[in-house]
């Protein structure tokens, strides 16, 4: 087969197979979003349970009606185009994959130092910037490892309730091409409450969501709350 | 039944039982209509609970993300009408955790993007605003 090319934008092709010459096994190519073409010539090919069968001429477009889609077909040479992602051969081509356009980003504009991101704005003592809170009145993170780990003191009487040391699950950046920590969740997990915990720093300020569901049966409501702290 | 347990002070609450999802229910546009990443959320009430529709911004047409359960929060611990939403999508090569609550009218959505591709990406955190459009 002679040449592809990309008629599709709006997709991006996760996984494919080439099998060219074991007309036993399929070939297969999943992507997640929008269209793509596959030129197949001669082949019926499977999506989601329908057939059809592409041409050499004018490739068989293929709707995506999920959030992510496969198509099978069996022998023959094909291609695969989708999106500005060019695929033939079973070869992936400058590919990153994406659900947004946002996340769309040339391979080259990636620095490649690593994942690891930088901890500096994370650490140290968080106050609640209201005195009065009966919420969670204290954070205190602390970077391990290439981690950071997260203890959390709630409001009480007369001593603050101190939930214990967590480890966090992820830590995040303020955009996919940064490499200074900007955020992090965790969990918290007790008896009576599981206890979700998001927080971004912005501005100088750790803005920390916490998301409660109670498991005692105490018929409690699964409560949000939105906390804004102060580096002490 | 024994004293509560909390966490909080706040936790030392009445119940109230459960939790009416109206109030975040609908579809919600996001205020900057050239946004590169999620132009609408629907949240639906369906027999299992509640249901969160994300369609993302895309080259030439949005990007429906499919459905997912979304769980929801009072704002407090003895508010009876939801305010706070969290739900998943897992991608595969990516993973997003959202959380939105409603605040002045806007429901103001958080998203937590994991890479999962080794792509290089940086796992980000990024929010937008979105107003309720008449059913």
């Amino acid at each position: 087969m002679s040449g592809y090319g990309c008629r599709r934008a709006g997709c991006q092709i996760s996984n494919a197979s080439n099998r060219d010459g074991d007309p036993e096994v399929p070939n297969e190519v999943t992507w997640f979003w929008g269209a793509i073409d596959i030129w197949a010539p001669g082949q019926s090919c499977a999506f989601e349970g329908r057939t059809s069968r592409p041409t050499t001429d004018q490739g068989l477009q293929m709707p995506r009606t999920s959030a992510s889609a496969r198509a099978l077909w069996r022998g023959g040479d094909y291609s695969v185009c989708a999106g500005g992602v060019g695929q033939k051969g079973g070869q992936i081509m400058e590919s990153v994959k994406c659900v947004k356009a946002e996340d769309r980003v040339e391979i080259s504009d990636i620095t490649q130092n690593g994942y690891a991101l930088r901890l500096d704005s994370l650490p140290g003592t968080w106050l609640n910037t209201d005195r009065g809170t009966r919420g969670i009145v204290k954070v205190v993170t602390a970077v391990n490892g290439s981690g950071l780990t997260v203890r959390t003191f709630g409001a009480g009487d007369p001593d603050l309730i101190d939930w214990g040391v967590v480890a966090a699950d992820y830590i995040y950046a303020n955009s996919l091409l940064s490499r200074e920590a900007a955020g992090f969740t965790a969990r918290y997990h007790f008896d009576f409450a599981e206890i979700h915990l998001q927080a971004n720093w912005n501005q100088g300020l750790l803005v920390l969501a916490s998301f409660t569901s109670f498991k005692d049966g105490s018929n409690r409501s699964d409560y949000f709350s939105r906390d804004f702290l102060r580096r002490n | 039944m024994g004293a509560l347990q909390y966490a909080n002070l706040n936790e030392q609450a009445e119940a109230q039982g459960s939790i009416v999802a109206e109030p975040l229910l609908g579809t919600w546009w996001n205020t900057n209509a050239a946004t590169r990443g999620i132009a609408k959320a629907v949240l639906a009430g369906e027999t299992n609970g509640i249901v969160l529709r994300i369609f993302a911004a895309g080259s030439q047409q949005l990007v429906e993300w499919g459905e997912t359960a979304a769980s929801i929060f009072a704002a407090d611990a003895s508010a009876a009408e939801a305010m706070a939403f969290s739900a998943f999508y897992d991608f595969g090569f990516m993973e997003t955790q959202l959380q939105g609550h409603v605040r002045q009218g806007l429901l103001i959505i958080a998203k937590f993007d994991r890479f999962k591709d080794d792509s290089g990406r940086s796992n980000y955190f990024s929010k937008e605003f979105f107003y309720r459009t008449e059913a």
